[in-house]
């Protein structure tokens, strides 16, 4: 703050020496804060264009004239983490807050950062400061309530999701951020109807479709649940997950082979998928494929080797094969992964 | 009526519930049954495979899918013949591919339902190798209804048997066992008969019966027109079992003969000679790597009649034999004999009725490790049909429990037999007739499983629509151009007005008295903390809600607080809906001396019944108070009549009745001084209490 100062005066003093007309310093300052105010909104206008590099030019030449003047840096700071630049964009706010700590938006963009930085307890205090500090957009509520999934606080989320969308009643992430709250607070059906407003008020929202389908499956409307696995795929047809979610509503239809159809391509998509390998495993399982379904629980396991379910589900493939001890060396090792259903299964193996 | 009875078939190991298809009626198909008039093209071909098929037909039950592929071929030039559609049910009833059977057979019956005598037969034999039950026994009953009495009795014509097998048939089917049952494969098994599995002790050598082909010079068996039974062995290579070669012994009887036990040490191989003496047991001991020649097994077991499979316990000191010798109940059954303290076999005895039945029982075979257990084949007790396997258990007095149907799918109404369990109860080798075999009987192996698991299908969503594409215009708003915000907030908290819990999502209402009009309005968060937006500092009016919560109205002297930071602080306390609790309605007015409402009073009472239709289960007393002025009586009445009003609005609002009390207390509860005009006026007032929740 005191270093930022000194170097105002000395740039003011400078410039009053060459200044004509005989004008006093007060009146100059009052000028070059104008010249750095019309910099930054010409700054505003190129940002607001989507004109990125040519907005942090002019929010450069604001701060350049008006060192302690603090939005170009909040306004800088977020250009740098559309450029993912987090350590400059810290910077910025740093510099902002140094001049005013008082500005909730400042603790909004650091909070942002610390998000992406995947720092969630951090980002989420200083959500909470911003919204404190006056910044109660509701986009500060949204982004809190994301905190508080990630930290499996889903009261909480489910009340900040609440507020965003009480803020701006058309948030159709928040309603699907809201749903997803819902849903792991198991109001499946409270869940769906969200889901529902999510895609009303935006319905390039893929994942709402998924979403809503994992629901549908949960309250045991499997017809309903393929529809939106189908159009979430119409939407994007590289979406492993909804291929592999609509081969589980298949599978509980006891439709083995859709099932395993949308398994194989969920695995064409994403070779390294291994829950695609697992419900392929099991789905074989069904269809009395022993072989095929060791072969592809082998393949699960090998790509996540702390699969727990894999584990079980290859032990009742190894025990349809007779292979037994396999079977129960398999469930064995579920139960050191934590799969509580192994223990009754293990006085088989005695 | 034209009877043709069964034939007995004695000289090989056991007698197949196949055999019933050799009593079937071999009509001849006629060139006239056959020929089309108009259809020239392609008859002669066809009548020469009639022609091949009868023969092999004529010639017995092996020869059965040799005459099948001719019928089919002619088939081909007039498949509404009702006798050549007979005969290709009867043959496919023969093979492991029954499940064609019913096709053939119902448009035999279909284009003449008197094509045979046994027509009715054919068709509930088909309908119960494929567990169509019902059918089966309406046609069971049909084929009985087509003789005579004097038929019936000359001919010993019974078909309870059967019926009884389609009952039972229907129960275990309903309630499977957990089991897998595989084939062995087309390197164990062929296109014949295959059975009777014999493991060696170290389960890694499969001694086993086949009647298939083994050299040209092979002959058939006359009664049935099969091959001969030979043994054959194949060892286990990893998962499977290498191609099954004929066993080199010294037996070489030129006749039927089958392995049926080896020693626990190996050392001794039991087989069975159809040629000697009605069929007898003998052993063959293995010296240096070689079996020597068989001899016949010591003690008194062997008779002249049949003796077949035989099992010992566990220590060698019991043993079990099939066999139709003296003592039989029916047929074949299990006798048992034990060693003495001299080591000498004892006497044969009956196993009695509650082991044996009229029918056969075959393929004894005690279980390698628990010396209480025998398994064993029969056609009676609960059999769904043919040979089914059973199992029973002595108890620690030496008695035998009843015998026990393994279930299905091991069994099926067709012949499962020879069932060798291994010594943990994992899996057994047994040979049935199913409808993935190689042709024939096969061997199989049956896996337990234990208790049916549920498996773990894994389902992975993204919860966040931000984790899946974050968009960049969420978070970067594009600030307008510089202004300077003249905004102001009301902040503060929410709180229990006894605990000063926080109270998480009460909304707040902020009302401009002068445009009697909401002007902004907020939530609170988990901390009971809330925000809102006002445009300048004035007094509002301020409502608060919550769940659980009366509301909360007031008049927010906001002109009178100190503004920080944009922020006027604004704290309210809310009051659970509990039992006793009270609250006065401030804003409800009436005509002075009357029990008329003042329309300005709509607000307030619909607030209370928001109240009542957000919680539906409270009751309210209303109460209406006055001041000191005039006679107790008179504002005993006035109170009580506005507190009546109140009710009879709520009443409008769509809150029941009953869940609505009011009383006047006069001037008996004040709350202010009635001393002064402001006291007075606090006194006049209406309230409400919970009266239940």
């Amino acid at each position: 703050m005191k270093q930022l100062s000194i170097t105002l005066f000395a740039f003011l003093v400078a410039l009053s020496s060459i200044a004509q007309g005989g004008s006093s310093l007060e009146d100059e300052i009052k000028e070059l804060r104008k010249k750095a105010k019309l910099l930054y909104n010409e700054g505003v206008r190129f940002a607001d264009e989507g004109k990125y590099t040519e907005a942090h030019l002019k929010f450069d030449e604001a701060l350049f004239i008006y060192p302690e003047f603090v939005f170009p840096y909040i306004e800088r700071a977020k250009i740098k983490i559309l450029n993912q630049e987090f350590d400059l964009a810290m910077d910025d706010i740093g510099r902002a807050m140094n001049i005013d700590d008082k500005i909730g938006e400042a603790f909004y963009v650091r909070a942002y950062i610390k998000l992406l930085m995947k720092d969630y307890q951090n980002a989420l205090t200083d959500f909470t400061h911003a919204i404190q500090k006056g910044y109660t957009e509701s986009e500060a509520y949204y982004f809190r309530g994301l905190m508080n999934f990630e930290l499996a606080d889903y009261n909480s989320a489910l009340i900040d999701f609440t507020l965003a969308i009480d803020k701006k009643y058309d948030f159709a992430y928040a309603y699907n951020e809201r749903a997803s709250s819902k849903r792991m607070l198991g109001d499946f059906h409270g869940a769906i109807h969200d889901y529902k407003q999510a895609l009303a008020y935006d319905s390039t929202i893929v994942v709402a479709y998924d979403n809503r389908g994992s629901c549908k499956i949960k309250t045991g409307d499997f017809k309903g649940a393929i529809e939106d696995f189908t159009k979430a795929i119409q939407k994007d047809s590289e979406f492993y997950i909804a291929f592999n979610n609509r081969g589980n509503a298949f599978y509980q239809m006891s439709n083995y082979e859709s099932a395993l159809k949308d398994f194989t391509r969920a695995i064409e998509i994403n070779k390294e998928y291994a829950p695609a390998y697992n419900n392929s495993g099991i789905t074989k399982i069904k269809m009395e494929n022993y072989l095929g379904a060791e072969n592809d629980l082998d393949m699960a396991i090998e790509l996540d080797p702390e699969y727990g379910e894999a584990y079980m589900n290859r032990g009742y493939a190894k025990e349809f094969l007779g292979k037994f001890p396999a079977a129960c060396a398999d469930w064995k090792m579920a139960k050191e992964l934590g799969i509580e259903e192994a223990e009754k299964y293990m006085t088989e193996c005695e | 009526m034209k009877i043709i009875k069964l034939i007995i078939l004695s000289l090989f190991v056991f007698l197949s519930f196949g055999q019933i298809l050799v009593a079937q009626e071999n009509i001849k198909i006629k060139k006239s049954d056959f020929q089309i008039e108009i259809k020239e093209v392609g008859f002669k071909e066809a009548w020469k495979e009639i022609k091949a098929g009868e023969k092999l037909y004529k010639a017995g039950l092996g020869t059965f899918p040799d005459a099948l592929a001719h019928y089919l071929r002619a088939n081909k030039y007039n498949s509404d013949c009702a006798k050549l559609n007979y005969k290709i049910g009867v043959c496919f009833l023969a093979t492991d591919k029954f499940y064609y059977a019913t096709e053939y057979l119902e448009k035999a019956y279909l284009k003449d339902n008197n094509v045979t005598d046994d027509i009715h037969m054919m068709l509930a034999r088909a309908y119960h190798l494929n567990l169509d039950f019902e059918n089966a026994i309406e046609h069971y009953k049909a084929y009985y209804s087509s003789f005579s009495m004097k038929e019936l009795e000359k001919y010993d014509i019974n078909v309870d048997k059967y019926i009884r097998q389609c009952k039972y048939g229907q129960e275990l089917v309903n309630s499977p066992v957990r089991v897998i049952i595989n084939n062995l494969g087309d390197r164990v098994n062929s296109e014949y008969d295959d059975y009777n599995p014999v493991l060696h002790p170290n389960q890694d050598v499969l001694y086993y019966t086949s009647r298939r082909k083994v050299d040209k010079k092979d002959k058939r068996f006359e009664p049935d027109n099969k091959y001969f039974e030979n043994v054959f062995v194949s060892e286990q290579a990893g998962d499977l079992w290498k191609k099954a070669n004929l066993l080199e012994n010294k037996l070489d009887s030129k006749g039927n003969e089958s392995v049926l036990y080896i020693s626990p040490d190996g050392n001794n191989i039991y087989l069975y000679n159809g040629k000697e003496n009605g069929g007898d047991i003998l052993v063959s001991e293995l010296k240096k790597g070689n079996w020597k020649s068989p001899k016949p097994i010591s003690g008194k077991i062997l008779s002249k009649a049949k003796e077949t499979t035989i099992a010992f316990s566990p220590n060698g000191r019991e043993m079990f034999f099939i066999s139709n010798q003296d003592g039989t109940i029916g047929g074949m059954d299990i006798f048992y004999s034990k060693l003495n303290e001299k080591d000498k076999w004892s006497e044969p005895t009956n196993m009695g009725p509650k082991i044996n039945t009229i029918f056969d029982e075959e393929g004894v075979y005690w279980h390698p490790k628990e010396d209480n257990k025998l398994y064993f084949s029969s056609q009676g007790f609960n059999s769904m049909g043919g040979f089914d396997v059973f199992v029973i258990e002595r108890d620690t007095e030496g008695y035998w429990s009843d015998p026990v149907n393994l279930g299905y799918p091991i069994n099926t109404p067709n012949d499962d037999i020879f069932f060798k369990m291994d010594e943990n109860n994992k899996q057994a080798y047994y040979s049935s007739v199913r409808d993935n075999g190689f042709g024939g009987k096969d061997l199989y192996k049956i896996i337990f499983l234990g208790e049916e698991k549920e498996m773990i299908l894994k389902v992975e969503d993204i919860l966040l629509a931000w984790n899946y594409k974050p968009d960049e215009k969420i978070f970067y708003h594009v600030p307008s151009e510089l202004k300077v915000d003249t905004a102001l907030f009301m902040v503060g908290m929410v709180t229990d007005s006894k605990t000063a819990e926080p109270i998480k999502l009460a909304k707040i209402e902020v009302i401009d008295l002068d445009l009697s009009q909401v002007i902004a309005t907020g939530l609170t968060d988990t901390a009971g903390f809330y925000q809102v937006k006002i445009q300048k500092k004035k007094d509002f009016g301020v409502e608060v809600t919550a769940k659980d919560y009366l509301f909360f109205v007031e008049i927010a002297n906001l002109t009178q607080k100190q503004v920080v930071d944009s922020k006027i602080q604004a704290n309210f306390q809310l009051n659970r809906i509990d039992v006793g609790a009270k609250m006065v309605l401030n804003n409800i007015f009436f005509e002075t001396n009357k029990a008329t409402l003042k329309t300005e009073s709509a607000a307030e009472l619909q607030r209370v019944a928001a109240l009542l239709i957000d919680n539906p289960t409270i009751r309210l007393e209303i109460s209406g108070h006055t001041d000191n002025v005039g006679s107790y009586k008179a504002n005993q009445k006035l109170s009580e009549a506005r507190a009546k009003s109140v009710v009879d609005y709520l009443v409008t609002q769509g809150v029941g009745s009953s869940r609505l009390e009011y009383k006047g207390y006069s001037f008996n509860q004040p709350i202010a001084d009635n001393n002064t005009p402001e006291g007075r006026a606090q006194n006049r007032r209406v309230e409400f209490k919970v009266l239940s929740k």
